[in-house]
């Protein structure tokens, strides 16, 4: 009974066939011995095909494969092309080695080899490794380990998840730019001023706007020819007609010196660059923005894009600022205070970067100190979420945000805000309506449509319940005040008259959030989302009552 | 402005004032050096020049009758428990420049890029562990292989890692383990290679020796216990054990 080998390599596929097993039986110490001594070993064990891999992302999906058991179609050719022919009826004549039964009765499922991967196989493996370089001839040294190097990397990389477009890096990036350009475009800016006010001193107190100073000036240029008929121009520039008129009038009576052409060129190039500059500036804000959404919506829909790119900035990375408690967040850029109050024993500051986002500004002096923690509270809450969640939504988000909004109110008011279970689960019910397909419309008639039809990719059952359910899940998505609308639906008439109007919106979220929670907690099987839909269409139209009941029940719970 | 994260790289020139009066000799090891002078501190030669990893100190040295320079990084006993071991005097640690490492367990990347030093541009480091920093390392050095893996799984990464010589482990719970470092050794350590594990030291048994775990669990003749070092450092007390796998008896 002849046995093959299969050895699995960074550049590769081998196959080895076993010769001298007579000689030295099945004997392990007798293989150990042999193993040492390569020509021995050679005369034992030989190779009968090798089978590079044609690419990077090919030899990445078969170590993947690999590592899971699993045997690919490259393996199956591979083996089959080499490995003697085997009948269907009889048994093979021959055995394969394998490293791992795991691989093995993968191969023996699929294409009937018998595999075998005992102590006797892994000793003849081992000998295999250790001298892979000199059975095969096209490999050079040194070839393996970059095959490995690369290969590896490959692997690990799938492994972490590597995925390229929530890379915090960016956006650590983009912030220190921002904050570069924003120097270099105001410093430029200043320059333009002074060197055209050689020429048009004026110019500087009508028009206050850096960017639109240099727009003007490199309209203007020479002021002794601006005259009536510029004027239009002027007007689309500036926005202001008596700006314009303003403009035109002091040019005439100015008392600046006049400027050679070659001059004035070089003034107009400096102002086109400084316009180019803030342009720029734009579209790497609005870069950061989106770059913000991609990697930490959440935090960005609760502070802000610019604030929150400065604290991820500021902590080192995304996952720095997950890691830090909500106190380190609170004062984050506030170090040197918070070091010399506590070296003199004073009051460590309240706020750090934080203070930028604009619920710092809104509470009253008293309060400052109070929003800032809890601010503080909410935002690493929306960054642990940003970090280690996988689904991109910001449903987390902007309910924190809500929160954010109520304790003010309670601040100013003394209006009493929900609880934080109760807010925690209407946003992991919207994840999962996200989740399901519905898309979030702004007005009806589209919510409709669309609710229909992610209705029916789920399962015929729930069709049933389209109807009472649909105008729920209407309102779950939309976020304020077209709530409104859906008032008249007859579904929920008590619910709504039960509750003032503050916390309708609310109330109308929780409600159809508690069909869909149990929808989702429950649609696992068919017969279970059947039940479901039975239950819930009994529950909506023949009790009105109980239904309402229900729901009035909850919101009781709620306030 | 902002602190630079800690594992990217750092472009440091040391500009330190005691450049002249460092000399840096070869201490015991091949590929490994001390310094003389001031502070004996334990280094390697830098791998990847200009370049150092955790913070720590670069040496450049003047080459004598040559104006080159060769630059030594400082390896941290405190961190590394390999250093540790070196500079408690362990007799041999069975790694050289050329050879190949099997490094597994709770990784420390301090640990990697010393050893990538040390083995030089003609050895290889295979890195097993969940270690999220060495994989952006191994941009920048070319003989470390690194496999995002658990130990135990050691079939998944076969086809990643070529026979080695020296097998070093550093993991806390020695007993569950055991098993799947058995298996590591078994597919990937060549024969007379050796093995350097790390635990806690409080697998000592009643007389206050440190037993290898493998001596104790296989009762075969392949692992042979050769030393334990026990190191004292900041953080609580570990062992170093080191122990040879199929010595040929030649």
């Amino acid at each position: 009974m002849s046995l093959y080998l299969l050895y699995e390599s960074a550049s590769g596929y081998a196959l080895f066939n076993c010769h001298g097993i007579d000689e030295i039986g099945q004997n392990t110490e007798a293989v150990r011995n042999s193993v040492e001594d390569l020509t021995r070993f050679g005369k034992v064990v030989q190779l009968v095909g090798f089978n590079p891999f044609d690419s990077a992302l090919d030899a990445l999906n078969q170590i993947n494969a690999v590592s899971e058991g699993q045997m690919t179609d490259e393996l199956q050719n591979f083996l089959e092309a080499n490995l003697p022919k085997v009948k269907e009826t009889k048994k093979a004549k021959f055995s394969l080695g394998v490293a791992e039964p795991k691989l093995g009765s993968h191969i023996l499922e699929v294409t009937k080899i018998p595999c075998q991967s005992n102590e006797f196989v892994l000793e003849l493996l081992r000998g295999v490794r250790l001298h892979i370089d000199r059975f095969i001839e096209n490999l050079k040294p040194g070839d393996l380990e970059k095959a490995q190097l690369g290969l590896g990397h490959s692997y690990s990389r799938a492994k972490v998840k590597f995925n390229v477009n929530r890379v915090d890096n960016m956006v650590i990036q983009a912030i220190f730019l921002l904050d570069t350009l924003d120097k270099d475009v105001n410093s430029f800016s200043m320059r333009v001023r002074e060197w055209y006010s050689w020429h048009f001193p004026e110019l500087v107190k009508i028009v206050n706007d850096n960017y639109l100073y240099a727009k003007v000036a490199k309209y203007v240029d020479n002021k002794s020819e601006l005259s009536e008929d510029k004027l239009p121009g002027l007007i689309d520039l500036v926005g202001d007609e008596d700006k314009a008129k303003e403009i035109v009038e002091a040019a005439k009576a100015s008392m600046g010196q006049d400027l050679s052409p070659v001059d004035l060129i070089n003034v107009k190039l400096f102002a086109q660059r400084v316009m180019d500059l803030a342009e720029y500036r734009k579209k790497l804000y609005d870069y950061l923005v989106a770059k913000m959404s991609d990697i930490a919506p959440n935090l960005a829909a609760l502070i802000g894009e610019v604030v929150g790119a400065r604290l991820i900035s500021h902590a080192g990375s995304l996952t720095n600022l997950a890691k830090c408690p909500s106190s380190t967040l609170q004062i984050l850029g506030a170090e040197k205070a918070l070091f010399r109050a506590l070296k003199t024993r004073g009051n460590t500051p309240k706020y750090g970067l934080i203070f930028h986002s604009s619920f710092i500004g809104r509470a009253s002096a008293r309060n400052k100190g109070r929003m800032a923690r809890y601010l503080a509270n909410k935002c690493s809450i929306a960054s642990r979420i940003d970090c280690f969640l996988d689904k991109n939504t910001t449903a987390f988000g902007d309910k924190l945000r809500e929160q954010v909004e109520e304790r003010l109110d309670f601040y100013d008011k003394g209006v009493a805000p929900r609880k934080n279970i109760d807010v925690m689960k209407v946003a992991i019910g919207n994840v999962d309506n996200e989740v399901a397909g519905v898309e979030v419309d702004v007005n009806g008639a589209t919510a409709k449509s669309s609710a229909k039809k992610s209705k029916k990719k789920k399962s015929s059952e729930m069709d049933v319940e389209e109807l009472p359910v649909e105008p729920s899940a209407k309102k779950s998505k939309k976020k304020k005040s077209t709530e409104m609308d859906v008032d008249e639906i007859p579904t929920e008439p008590s619910a709504k008259k039960s509750k003032k109007k503050k916390s309708a919106e609310m109330d109308v979220d929780e409600a159809p959030t508690e069909p869909s929670v149990k929808k989702s907690k429950k649609s696992k099987s068919k017969v279970d989302s059947v039940a479901n839909g039975e239950e819930k269409q009994t529950a909506v139209t023949n009790g009105d009552g109980t239904g309402k009941k229900k729901k009035s029940r909850k919101s009781v719970q709620d306030s | 402005m902002t602190s630079p994260t800690p594992y990217m790289p750092i472009l440091v020139s040391s500009f330190s004032s005691l450049k002249k009066q460092i000399k840096v000799v070869p201490f015991r090891f091949e590929g490994v050096f001390k310094t003389k002078g001031k502070d004996n501190m334990l280094c390697t030669k830098n791998l990847v020049p200009g370049e150092a990893l955790y913070g720590e100190e670069l040496m450049r040295v003047q080459n004598e009758g040559d104006i080159t320079e060769v630059e030594y990084r400082v390896w941290n006993p405190f961190r590394s428990k390999l250093s540790a071991a070196i500079m408690y005097g362990v007799t041999n640690i069975w790694i050289k420049p050329g050879s190949r490492v099997l490094y597994l367990g709770n990784v420390c990347g301090l640990t990697v890029s010393n050893l990538s030093d040390l083995v030089g541009s003609d050895g290889m480091v295979y890195v097993v562990g969940y270690i999220d920093d060495v994989v952006g390392m191994a941009g920048t050095r070319p003989n470390v292989v690194t496999i995002i893996e658990k130990f135990w799984n050691h079939g998944n990464y076969r086809m990643l890692v070529s026979t080695v010589d020296v097998i070093f482990a550093e993991y806390d719970r020695h007993l569950d383990e055991t098993l799947f470092m058995v298996n590591n050794v078994r597919f990937y350590l060549r024969a007379g290679g050796h093995y350097m594990i790390s635990t806690r030291a409080n697998n000592l048994n009643s007389t206050g020796q440190v037993k290898d775990v493998f001596t104790i669990h296989f009762q075969r003749k392949e692992f042979k216990q050769i030393e334990t070092i026990m190191l004292n450092l900041m953080e609580g007390a570990c062992s170093l054990v080191v122990g040879s796998y199929r010595l040929l008896d030649d």
